[in-house]
């Protein structure tokens, strides 16, 4: 998220997506893990949702350094807060302060932020902290570079009062849209739903984010596309006994025994799941495509 | 009660052999020594109350207030020296403010109740400062519902369902006890503070005092202000009525 040294008076983009939704019953934040300096990807899996206190998380978008350095503050006086008061912190104070940083020092400060968390008080409350240091409650917000092309998503998807389950799937296709279409964002997307009953993290890999328009399956090499044809279904080869509940798949390997990277086995990862196949290398398992790695996508067996 | 601790007393840093600060004894004296001061939590709100003893004819009723607002839904009443009461509502005021202003919310009772507490017990802790010679007692309303703490001089502060300081406080506290504070509104409140005032008023050795009071309720919308004109006058006239009640016994 540092952005390249160069002439101030041009326009400065953070590169990043966070969003963060109000739901009936909590928050759900969100957010890509792509960390760029100028071109190149600094950190292809970072956390951009910090904590600061068990109930309320942040979402920092901007400087890298100048987030950090917010949030650590802000989670400081946050803890000797709590202390004095005997009960958790409301999310307003949290973002109350996390303002006031932000305003005192918006000299020497380039980071947007959402607050989001839960309190008894409340219930689910989400704050956006833009560039200057405005204060604003809102239902839904949105920050980072990729925010500018979810404005419009939002005013259609968005509706008052929806489900868990809805506003964490509204914010996982709202960041993956943006990485889509915004250089600065990518990796993979990270959700922090917060509500009563506490804090639950999730994360969902590139390779489990549907594709948009025109946006091409992952590849090893195009050299593959050109060998040889789609996947055949397996013959004489047992699945992995996981296969229809593993869903976790990491980033995908390189090596003519690609282990699941999960269970680190011995079954190989082939495109229509796992399958036993110690011996062979991927070219000999039959997938016919040679391609050296697989993945489980929503929808697809 | 009183003790005489010769040579013992003649400094706040200094402790008695039996491990007391008589300066501090000698400072919660001048807030005995003052008009009584009553607060009450009913179950919707505060109420506070004041016997002030008026000094002369002269002065115009309403002046001298007694009760402060602190900050929107917190009141403080002060017993003893009343120009140590006004530093300490000024010092309330602003610990109020400042909490606002850092934290964007209105200030919990319970944090500025230690908040000034912290700040009458600083004032023991030094050589060059005297005490504060009054008794504090606060009242608001915030998000955990109505609060009552109250603040000696020594700097402990604690949390009651109903306080009294002053001349009159032991019969106070007797009145007070045979309430039944749970059922009350803070309507009712008013009255039987009232008439708990005139009835330790001691008419031998003071003549004149005005009654002086104020509430933070679900009624006064969770704000603290003075208790309403007609309201006031329903609750003297009651209390001189339950004083007549009792003197025809």
């Amino acid at each position: 998220m540092d952005v390249s040294t160069g002439d101030f008076n041009a326009p400065h983009s953070m590169g990043t997506t966070i969003i963060g939704v109000t739901y009936n019953g909590g928050v759900v934040l969100g957010a890509d893990s792509r960390t760029s300096t100028g071109m190149y990807v600094a950190n292809r899996a970072s956390d951009k949702i910090t904590k600061l206190t068990d109930n309320v998380y942040l979402c920092r978008s901007g400087s890298a350094a100048d987030s950090q350095i917010v949030s650590d503050y802000v989670r400081y006086f946050l803890h000797q807060h709590t202390i004095q008061l005997g009960q958790p912190a409301t999310v307003k104070v949290a973002a109350n302060l996390a303002r006031l940083l932000s305003y005192n020092n918006k000299n020497m400060l380039q980071t947007g932020l959402i607050i989001g968390g839960w309190d008894k008080y409340e219930g689910g409350k989400i704050y956006g902290i833009p560039l200057g240091g405005t204060l604003l409650e809102q239902p839904f917000a949105i920050g980072g570079s990729g925010s500018s092309y979810l404005y419009g998503f939002f005013d259609q998807a968005w509706k008052e009062g929806m489900t868990r389950e809805e506003a964490e799937q509204l914010v996982v296709k709202a960041v993956s849209l943006a990485i889509a279409r915004d250089g600065a964002s990518g990796g993979v997307v990270r959700t922090v739903t917060i509500n009563s009953e506490g804090v639950t993290r999730n994360f969902y890999p590139s390779d489990k984010l549907s594709l948009w328009h025109e946006e091409l399956e992952p590849q090893n090499s195009l050299l593959d596309i050109l060998s040889t044809g789609s996947p055949e279904p397996m013959t004489g080869l047992s699945p992995c006994p996981r296969k229809d509940t593993c869903k976790t798949f990491l980033f995908p390997v390189h090596s003519t025994r690609n282990l699941c990277l999960k269970y680190q086995c011995s079954y190989t990862l082939i495109s229509n799941g796992c399958y036993i196949n110690p011996a062979m290398s991927s070219q000999e398992s039959g997938t016919g495509t040679g391609r050296n790695f697989a993945y489980v996508r929503e929808g697809q067996t | 009660m009183s003790s005489i601790g010769t040579g013992y007393d003649l400094s706040v840093t200094t402790f008695s052999p039996d491990g007391r600060v008589f300066q501090i004894e000698y400072a919660a004296k001048a807030v005995d020594n003052s008009g009584t001061v009553v607060g009450i939590k009913c179950k919707d709100g505060i109420v506070l109350g004041v016997e002030k003893l008026i000094a002369s004819k002269m002065m115009l009723p309403g002046s001298n207030r007694r009760i402060h607002a602190v900050h929107r839904q917190s009141g403080m009443a002060v017993a003893g020296l009343a120009a140590d009461g006004r530093q300490i509502v000024t010092r309330a005021k602003a610990e109020a403010t400042n909490y606002q202003s850092v934290y964007g919310e209105p200030i919990p009772v319970k944090e500025l109740a230690e908040r000034v507490a912290s700040y009458v017990h600083l004032c023991t802790l030094y050589w060059w400062l005297r005490p504060f010679g009054c008794g504090i007692i606060l009242g608001g309303y915030d998000r955990d519902g109505p609060q009552l703490y109250m603040v000696e001089p020594s700097g402990v502060s604690y949390r009651y369902f109903g306080a009294a300081i002053g001349k009159g406080r032991q019969a106070a506290k007797t009145e007070i006890e045979k309430l039944k504070l749970f059922e009350l509104t803070c309507r009712q409140g008013v009255i039987e503070v009232a008439k708990i005032i005139y009835g330790v008023h001691d008419e031998a050795k003071d003549k004149a005092f005005e009654l002086e009071m104020s509430w933070v309720c679900d009624e006064s919308n969770r704000q603290h202000q003075k208790v309403p004109d007609d309201l006031l006058e329903e609750a003297k006239a009651a209390a001189k009525a339950a004083l007549e009640e009792m003197d025809a016994d």
